[in-house]
């Protein structure tokens, strides 16, 4: 049918009338023009080879132009049909097409309202482009690793206290990864510490973030390097003993793509090299493909295998690593958790050291993500589409009201002999195309929030999770333009086009064709507008009360002022306790020279910054001295050095400063607060012997507890002098300088120093104590700045709304008034009846809203500190906003009322 | 004798699709047949055919595919469909109706009522 038949010549007094049909009939190529051409040529010549005569051939066809016409009529709807291409109400694309053009002339017409609803609808779409971007990254999105539901964080836990998460021990460990009915593969990875070293490999040194894991740990993830390979299994797993917690089984290493490509210029043998690593020497024997990402801790640029040998400190009195594991095909995450006690009862009853202990499986994702993370995503989500409803909430105000003006319009094209369908067309591609300005603006307005927000809070989501706008965002921008479209399209479009043109002409410019039913709807849509500003009002209040009451928590540290920065030493160039401290030493002293420095120290652990290194002393307050057998006492352990607590403002209530501690002298400590009331209670610390670590130490100081965590938590601590506490590990320290001087100075001067004493160390990560203390409320500013912005953009959209109904009310009751007016009604009178329709619409909004922000209240309970869900003071402050919300927006259009010219309302009848 | 405009607005798609229930075919078998058959239905002229057919064609009652005739010509062929054999139907019914109606009163011949 595609085809055209060839052309023949006819006489040409036929061809004369061919061509004046098909000019009569105006068909375009898409109607089937050629195929009109070819069947009436075919018509004639049947005719001429049938032996008629041209002259009776074109007297029996008849008038060419008429024959033209009514093709002009019937042939389009034909064409289409055959193309498959039939809109609903029988409409062709041609007529759609026409009708979308005409659409959107008529927007440019009207530039001011057009944008008004494009941005809108923009900001809607954006905010729930924004968040839903962030969501689905982070719950919906599978971690970027082979059958990713098949993967578990492990945790040894209590029997007794399930909701313990523990790291594992090595011995727990090497027994739990032969549980082949439950894992197809165990690894573990050291995260209990962030890991670095410098890389003393080519020009300048540079300090790389060093991960440890398990062989089998990439295999876990199911992960293959994309050159080299994966650590074997000897070279985690022995055979011999472990010596120390750092200790190297094989000097082996894997590096990141990123590490490979910036550091190594992507050198093709770099299988093979050798590399220095903290002074020593690691042969790189894999490179891990781009977009590798680790799924807890931190990045890695070189991973080296973990020792999980037994002997030295891989005993059962040592957690500290963290448990990745593949479950068996098969095996579901329930089955699992049941095969596991039984085992681990097996294992209880072998071994005493393990007794009532059990592994405790997760979702990898879930513990990737966070409970309170992704409460706190769920809780913006529902945010954005209340906002998302509020804006659509305004466009169909506001079309409505156009659509109100229009009517006279449709009448008369509906007089002239439009058919409904076409109408709806017209109204429906008008809208269509301001849902897909604002939907496209939406997704550029989102994907700008989005980055903004990344760059605002870059610790608020997990590292591993890649934001990115793919195809699954922009269905949803789509599906959510397309729903606005038809919330706010559909219904006046059919109202529209039902309106009976008689009825629309007779009433003339009185227009209005809104019956109660239709101002009803709208009041409806408008209160319900500002319950959903007022339920984001309440809940950003919530929030940034209780960020507030963040910021006003008594850290008990000073941190204007205070510079930190770390300096790793080489074991290799570093070998024991005392030449390292004599290093630190050193460097403090010279640090201590430079201009405006008033303390300088060092701690393995700076405070706020989360639990670190858990361990405890012994001490029986019915003995003078501490002992073995005494009783356990838990506690987080730092290492100091310098004038630490000086530095960070930690007040030294009894006994001595820390500075100037001897190696040689007798064993030392100091405790805080907590200890003091908690272990010692009525006996004063100070002068007492504990044992710990092997050894009796004597308390010579009590310093005021400091919080682990941005909302005040407060552990027992103990302090020991890095002086005497250095021998069996490398500490990691990280300089501490309270200085009156600019800190960036200071920092150059620090560097200079740094580089005099020696030049292969790094300066690592110099940054103030604010800037540190900032970081760890980086989630709570997230959710603080996310939903203040989502109420803001609420209650301007509930002013606009309110406004926008009201001023149009009063506009649509113009008659009215000026005939009150003229019947002797007082201006006063009018304006109160007006802020009375005001007052009903904004109050029946408020109560409504109450009521929702008590329900959301209790959703949003778990991401506060320090205030209420149901505090009478947001709420009160929530309202008093609406309230003022209603008076404004009923202000103006009251004040117009009462201008209302009486006069000239009542002549134009 | 011609009949009027509105009188042949009614009778015509029934006179095609009638025709085209048999077999299916071209636009100048058509318009031969018509004059044959049906006593200046096409008085306006042959080329009312064409608008009619489309018409029809719009609405799905007959399709059209070219084809090679015997002769080695393409024509475009004509054939119902169901939707046009359901319309048909419903439309011959009510025609018999009305002509048993009208031999009743005397105006047409043949006035018992067959369906």
């Amino acid at each position: 049918m595609k085809q055209e038949p060839g052309r023949s010549p006819l006489p040409p007094e036929i061809e004369v009338v061919v061509g004046r049909v098909l000019q009569a009939s105006g068909l375009a190529f898409v109607d089937g023009r050629a195929e009109v051409e070819a069947e009436l040529r075919a018509h004639f010549e049947d005719g001429l080879s049938g032996g008629a005569s041209a002259e009776s051939l074109l007297l029996k066809f008849g008038d060419p132009e008429a024959a033209g016409r009514r093709i002009a009529r019937t042939r389009p709807r034909a064409a289409a049909r055959n193309r498959g291409e039939r809109g609903r109400w029988g409409m062709p694309m041609a007529q759609w097409w026409n009708e979308i053009r005409s659409g959107a002339r008529r927007l440019l017409r009207t530039p001011g309202f057009s944008m008004i609803v494009i941005v809108t609808l923009a900001l809607g779409v954006g905010a729930n482009t924004a968040i839903f971007t962030v969501l689905n990254a982070v719950l919906l999105e599978d971690l970027p690793y082979q059958d990713p539901d098949r993967l578990v964080r492990v945790y040894e836990s209590h029997v007794e206290q399930p909701s313990l998460k523990m790291f594992m021990r090595v011995p727990v460990f090497r027994e739990y990864r032969q549980w082949d009915d439950v894992f197809e593969s165990l690894s573990v990875i050291y995260t209990y510490r962030e890991v670095g070293a410098d890389l003393t490999d080519g020009d300048v040194p540079r300090r790389v973030t060093m991960l440890r894991v398990s062989a089998g740990y990439f295999e876990t993830l199911g992960v293959a390097p994309q050159r080299g390979r994966t650590f074997l299994e000897e070279e985690s797993f022995g055979p011999g003993e472990s010596l120390g917690s750092t200790d190297i089984v094989a000097a082996v290493a894997i590096i990141s793509d990123r590490l490979w490509t910036e550091h190594f210029g992507r050198d093709p043998g770099i299988v093979g090299r050798m590399v220095q690593l903290d002074g020593a020497s690691f042969e790189v024997v894999g490179v891990l493909p781009s977009g590798f990402t680790n799924p807890i801790g931190p990045q890695g640029d070189v991973w080296i295998p973990q020792d999980t040998r037994l002997g030295g400190s891989n005993n059962f009195g040592n957690f500290y690593l963290s448990g990745v594991g593949r479950l068996r095909d098969g095996v579901t995450l329930e089955a699992a958790r049941e095969r596991v006690k039984v085992r681990a009862a097996a294992f209880g009853q072998s071994d005493a050291a393990a007794r009532s202990q059990f592994p405790h499986l997760f979702p990898l994702q879930d513990d990737v993500v966070g409970a309170a993370r992704t409460r706190m995503l769920w809780i913006l989500a529902a945010a954005a589409v209340l906002v998302l409803l509020t804006a659509c909430v305004n466009v169909a105000n506001l079309l409505y009201a156009r659509g109100l003006g229009q009517d006279r319009q449709l009448a008369i094209r509906s007089a002239l002999g439009s058919g409904r369908g076409r109408l709806v067309a017209g109204i429906l591609s008008e809208y269509g195309l301001l849902a897909l300005l604002g939907g496209a603006m939406g997704l550029a307005v989102g994907w700008t929030v989005l980055n903004g927000l990344v760059r605002l809070a870059p610790d608020a989501l997990p590292s591993v999770v890649e934001l990115e706008m793919g195809l699954p965002v922009f269905a949803f921008a789509l599906a959510l333009t397309a729903l606005a479209l038809l919330t706010f399209g559909l219904t006046p479009a059919l109202r529209m086009s039902r309106t009976s043109p008689a009825d629309v002409l007779r009433s003339g410019d009185r227009a209005s064709t809104a019956g109660r039913f239709a101002r009803r709807v709208r009041d409806g849509l408008v209160m319900g507008q500002v319950a959903a500003a007022l339920i984001l009002v309440a809940s950003a209040t919530l929030l940034a009360r209780s960020f507030g009451a963040l910021g006003d928590v008594a850290l008990g540290v000073e941190p204007e002022g205070v510079l930190t920065y770390e300096v790793h030493l080489p074991t290799a160039r570093y070998p024991d306790g005392p030449a390292r401290h004599a290093f630190h030493e050193q460097l403090q002293e010279r640090v201590r020279q430079l201009p405006g420095v008033e303390a300088v120290g060092a701690t393995s652990w700076l405070p706020v910054n989360g639990r670190y290194h858990e361990w405890g002393f012994q001490w029986d307050p019915e003995e003078a001295v501490g002992s073995p057998e005494a009783p356990w006492n838990p506690s987080e352990v730092r290492i100091i050095a310098g004038d630490y607590f000086a530095t960070l403002g930690i007040d030294l209530l009894r006994g001595r400063a820390p500075a100037g501690v001897d190696f040689e002298a007798e064993p030392v400590m100091w405790v805080n607060e907590k200890i003091q009331e908690e272990i010692f209670g009525a006996t004063e610390a100070v002068g007492q012997q504990v044992w710990m670590g092997g050894a009796l130490r004597r308390v010579v100081g009590v310093v005021e507890s400091i919080p682990y965590g941005a909302r005040g938590e407060v552990l027992s601590r103990l302090y020991l002098p890095h002086a005497q506490y250095n021998g069996d590990r490398n500490w990691a320290l990280i300089q501490t300088v309270r200085a009156r001087s600019d800190l960036s100075d200071l920092r150059t001067a620090i560097r200079e120093e740094l580089s005099g004493l020696d030049g292969q160390l790094i300066f690592y990560r110099p940054q103030s104590f604010e800037d540190v203390l900032g970081t760890i409320r980086a989630q709570d500013r997230f959710a603080t700045l996310l939903m203040a912005a989502f109420a803001g953009l609420a209650l301007l959209l509930a002013l606009l709304g309110t406004y926008g109904i009201l001023s149009g009310s009063v506009a649509s009751r113009t008659r009215e008034i000026g005939i009150r007016m003229a019947l002797g009604a007082d201006s006063g009178r009018l304006r109160t009846m007006v802020l009375r329709y005001a007052a009903t619409i904004t109050l029946s909004g408020v109560v409504l809203g109450l009521f929702g922000a008590w329900i959301s209240g209790r959703w949003i309970e778990a991401l506060l500190f320090g205030v209420e869900a149901g505090d009478p003071l947001t709420l009160a402050a929530s309202v008093t906003i609406f309230l003022l919300v209603g008076v404004v927006s009923g202000w103006l259009p009251a004040a117009r009322a009462t201008r209302v010219d009486t006069m000239e309302t009542l002549s134009t009848e | 004798m011609t009949l009027e405009r509105e009188w042949m607005r009614g009778a015509a798609p029934l006179a095609v699709l009638t025709l085209l229930e048999r077999t299916e075919m071209y636009g100048y078998e058509l318009v031969e047949a018509l004059d044959r058959d049906s006593a200046g239905l096409l008085a306006m002229g042959q080329s009312t055919v064409y608008p009619l057919l489309y018409n029809l064609e719009g609405r799905g009652q007959v399709e059209a595919v070219w084809r090679d005739s015997a002769a080695g010509r393409r024509r475009k062929y004509y054939r119902i469909t169901p939707k046009g054999l359901a319309w048909l139907e419903g439309q011959r019914s009510q025609w018999k109706t009305l002509v048993a109606a009208m031999g009743h009163l005397g105006i047409a011949g043949g006035g018992e009522p067959s369906a």
